[in-house]
């Protein structure tokens, strides 16, 4: 990782920046968008949440060594998203809602959403929440093996609460 | 009905234990290779895989906000050209 930030002759370093914002992270956004639905669940957040990412990858792509763009991307997303949900979860406003659940990132219907919907790679979604890639693995095959459960009619579909 | 050999049983298990990953395109290359053969050649095993990709089919993709993608491509760009700093 290169922690030497880029100078231009400006003596800002704000064109080598710009230079490499607009080459890592413009053709992930899409991608990160689709995550950040899956992680937040409403579009109105997974915009905001976009958003604040996209602000930190800016302030942090000056030490960023250009390897693996989308998964340094995914790190920022999921440790802003989950910056977000600690502020809210602290927030007097939430406190009588079930918002202890939010900060779990156990669900394997999220690891199935971010492999088959969103088309990442096992690594890439283990990023994503923060897991190894073992256990994104052994979710995607536990929820897959229910869904043909479910799909065959053998097993009740067990709605949210 | 014929039975099975427990060699053929330990082949249909051993590739239940690896079917997702070759199905995503996670396994390696000689593991693929043995998957596809036996899938080829066990019923059992190539209906798993049938089911399996349907699954995936019917789960892949969603249309994302075109709208939303376009605004945060706007605030990407704008992050380039003026830096993060607040206009006037």
């Amino acid at each position: 990782m290169n922690d030497q930030p880029a100078v231009t002759p400006d003596g800002t370093g704000r064109g080598d920046r710009a230079a490499a914002f607009a080459r890592y992270v413009e053709p992930e956004i899409a991608v990160l968008y689709r995550v950040a639905l899956t992680l937040a669940g409403q579009r109105a957040d997974a915009d905001d949440l976009v958003q604040e990412a996209l602000i930190r990858a800016y302030r942090a792509v000056d030490r960023f060594d250009g390897a693996h763009p989308r998964a340094w991307l995914l790190t920022i997303l999921r440790n802003t998203h989950r910056n977000r949900l600690r502020i809210r979860v602290a927030s007097p406003l939430h406190e009588n809602e079930q918002d202890t659940g939010l900060l779990d990132r156990s669900d394997p219907a999220r690891s199935v959403q971010l492999v088959d919907v969103d088309g990442l790679t096992y690594a890439e979604a283990a990023e994503a929440l923060g897991v190894p890639r073992g256990t994104v693995m052994s979710r995607l095959h536990r929820a897959r093996a229910r869904i043909r459960l479910v799909a065959a009619g053998l097993v009740p579909h067990r709605s949210r609460p | 009905m014929t039975m099975m050999s427990l060699s053929e049983l330990a082949r249909c298990y051993r590739t239940s234990r690896v079917l997702q990953r070759y199905l995503d395109g996670e396994s390696d290359e000689l593991t693929a290779t043995r998957v596809a053969e036996h899938l080829k050649e066990c019923r059992r095993c190539g209906l798993q895989e049938t089911t399996y990709r349907a699954i995936k089919r019917a789960l892949r993709g969603h249309d994302v906000d075109e709208l939303a993608l376009r605004r945060l491509r706007s605030l990407n760009r704008s992050l380039a050209e003026t830096g993060g700093a607040d206009p006037p």
